[in-house]
């Protein structure tokens, strides 16, 4: 029986390792009033753990999260002084692409630096820019702003699960990978490229399969969010 | 307590994909998506992300007039399939060519580069068309799949029955995995060997331009003294085995057609083979190996200028040992001798020359460069070496 007990422990350490940022931001409120804002497409994929630990991409809760996601969020701001923009597929051209790809790395980057283990020793102020190229999207959509959203979900298997139980209990010394959220997302002003706001998080709970729980963790994310 | 975890281990063993249950995999379809729920549809969504990202990677090759060529190959070689697939050059310099689930494929630089002729290309451009119809990338997700599962729950059965879990376990039971995929990649590719030869004979191409590509691969590693992976383990099948099968495949087929489109592909290749065998010799390979390649580009007599200088270029770029830059001042001299203005040679020679204080040879041939080049960008450059 105390194995069992190790297990649970090991179990709740376990949900409970993960980095919680605190949302980033140079302004807390808009410099304008009811500021137009892009909707970005999501960066977002979803797998299932097999079995032995493999993340098999999942088509169907990608795109039934990414649903959820942009729901959420156009809640969010429906309780904000702000206009949403739609993105128009159609109208996507390289350079646009090229600025989701460069956010994904930048974002990656803000995360490293200010939150994880490469802080960078002489940047004192939250002050990151994707550059003069948004001033496209300002261009192309009349919009003061564009709100960029990165989401990577795993969920374990029906199969993972017990293999997780089993592992635990039998050798108590060894962790089992459960599944495991990152995302993040960062409000950039198209004048000039500032990234304005920024929030991610990676942790071990979660689902945003379900709308109800989707709805939970995008209000998490858009955590002080201005407005 | 043991009892209750064998049941549940076997269990568990009932929930993983039955091995071979992949082999039922049916061929896609011409114009065939996987519906939104299928395991397919995930590895597809993954690589579609994949594609658009490629499609603007600095690493792409942005040529319309290449990539449209090499599409026409293939719609030439299977015309059901030439809408379901996309070919992209990627700026890699090694021998290489791969087809993702979704119908992206990709060649990278260092094949159409040592490709001799159109035949040759399409052979390759075949087989991973052949890869796609047999939905491979699907299969061998499948397979590793329940061979990882069956992996990890014999990792634990064995150590619940008595064997100590880890080290000695873990190493047995993954290179049996190791060895169990090596096969079944192994299999595919011949599978894909067979389609490819076939759309190349059908599409009236020389089939004996297949096993040509798997000779000259050879033939360069024993040049580059590049170690030959090992059978058992190896994803591919050796590259002599290929060739025997291959040969053993074409004898079968009568009156057979011997197109191989040589000078279509250099055409589409040339502006590009300046910077490609740059990269070549970057990768600082042995220079038996990259003498190979380059007379592989350069092996007709009509551009044997341009392989004396690329050969000087090999031994200058390898620096003054082993009597490297004497090699390419000779080199260099020969070339001359085939093609008396072609500026580039000059100039190498001359800041050779420079660099071992031969001054007064170095001027004459910094002049003659600026005579043969058209409004050379470092003009002013190699000016001020003359005064």
């Amino acid at each position: 029986m105390s194995r069992l007990l190790v297990f649970f422990l090991i179990f709740f350490t376990y949900s409970c390792s993960s980095f919680n940022t605190e949302p980033k931001y140079t302004m807390r409120t808009f410099d304008k009033n009811d500021p137009k804002i892009l909707l970005m497409p999501v960066d977002i994929e979803i797998c299932e753990l097999t079995l032995a630990g493999m993340c098999e991409p999942s088509a169907s809760w990608t795109q039934n999260s990414k649903n959820n996601i942009i729901t959420s969020f156009k809640e969010i701001l429906g309780k904000r002084n702000a206009v949403l923009i739609e993105y128009n597929k159609n109208g996507e051209n390289d350079e646009i692409i090229q600025l989701i790809k460069l956010h994904t790395q930048i974002g990656q980057e803000i995360i490293n630096n200010e939150y994880g283990p490469f802080e960078l020793p002489t940047k004192e102020e939250f002050d990151w820019s994707m550059g003069q190229k948004v001033k496209l999207l300002k261009k192309k959509y009349k919009s003061d702003y564009a709100i960029f959203i990165y989401f990577r979900d795993q969920y374990s298997s029906t199969e993972r699960v017990l293999y997780n139980i089993v592992t635990a209990v039998l050798f108590p010394g060894i962790i089992p990978i459960g599944g495991s959220q990152l995302a993040f997302a960062s409000l950039v002003n198209l004048v000039n490229g500032e990234i304005t706001w920024f929030n991610g998080y990676y942790r071990s709970f979660g689902d945003v399969r379900d709308i109800e729980k989707a709805r939970k963790t995008v209000n998490k994310i858009f955590e002080e969010f201005p407005g | 307590m043991k009892k209750i975890f064998l049941i549940i281990i076997i269990f568990l063993t009932g929930c993983t994909t039955p091995i071979g249950g992949a082999k039922k995999v049916e061929d896609i379809k011409p114009k065939e998506t996987p519906s939104i729920e299928t395991i397919e549809a995930g590895l597809w969504m993954q690589m579609n992300n994949y594609e658009e990202k490629l499609k603007t990677s600095g690493s792409r090759i942005k040529d319309k007039n290449l990539e449209k060529y090499l599409k026409n190959i293939l719609c030439d070689l299977t015309p059901n399939y030439c809408k379901d697939i996309r070919v992209y050059v990627q700026d890699m310099p090694y021998f290489n060519a791969f087809m993702a689930p979704n119908g992206m494929m990709v060649v990278w630089t260092g094949l159409l580069l040592r490709a001799q002729n159109e035949a040759q290309v399409a052979a390759v451009i075949g087989h991973e068309a052949g890869h796609y119809i047999k939905r491979h990338s699907l299969k061998a997700w499948l397979d590793a799949k329940s061979r990882m599962d069956l992996m990890a729950i014999l990792a634990i059965g064995l150590s619940v029955g008595g064997v100590p879990a880890g080290g000695d376990i873990f190493n047995l039971t993954q290179l049996l995995q190791v060895g169990f995929m090596a096969k079944h990649s192994r299999d595919n590719e011949r599978e894909a060997d067979k389609i490819g030869l076939d759309f190349l004979i059908k599409a009236g191409y020389d089939p004996k331009e297949a096993p040509k590509i798997w000779e000259n691969i050879i033939k360069e590693m024993e040049l580059g003294e590049v170690n030959k992976p090992l059978t058992f383990l190896a994803s591919h099948p050796a590259p002599e085995e290929r060739i025997e099968n291959l040969k053993k495949q074409t004898q079968d087929y009568e009156n057979i057609e011997t197109k191989k489109n040589e000078k279509k592909l250099k055409e589409k290749t040339s502006p590009h083979l300046k910077k490609w065998i740059k990269d070549e010799m970057r990768l600082k390979n042995k220079v038996e190996q990259t003498e190979f390649v380059l007379d592989l580009v350069y092996g007709d007599n009509e551009n044997e200028y341009l392989l004396k200088f690329y050969k000087g270029e090999i031994y200058r770029l390898r620096g003054d040992i082993e009597n490297n830059f004497q090699k390419a001042i000779d080199s260099y001299k020969e070339s001359i001798e085939l093609k008396d203005d072609f500026a580039d040679v000059y100039r190498e020679l001359g800041l050779l020359q420079f660099k071992i204080e031969k001054d007064n040879e170095a001027k004459k041939n910094l002049q003659n460069y600026l005579k043969h080049s058209k409004n050379p960008k470092d003009k002013s450059i190699i000016e001020s070496y003359l005064n």
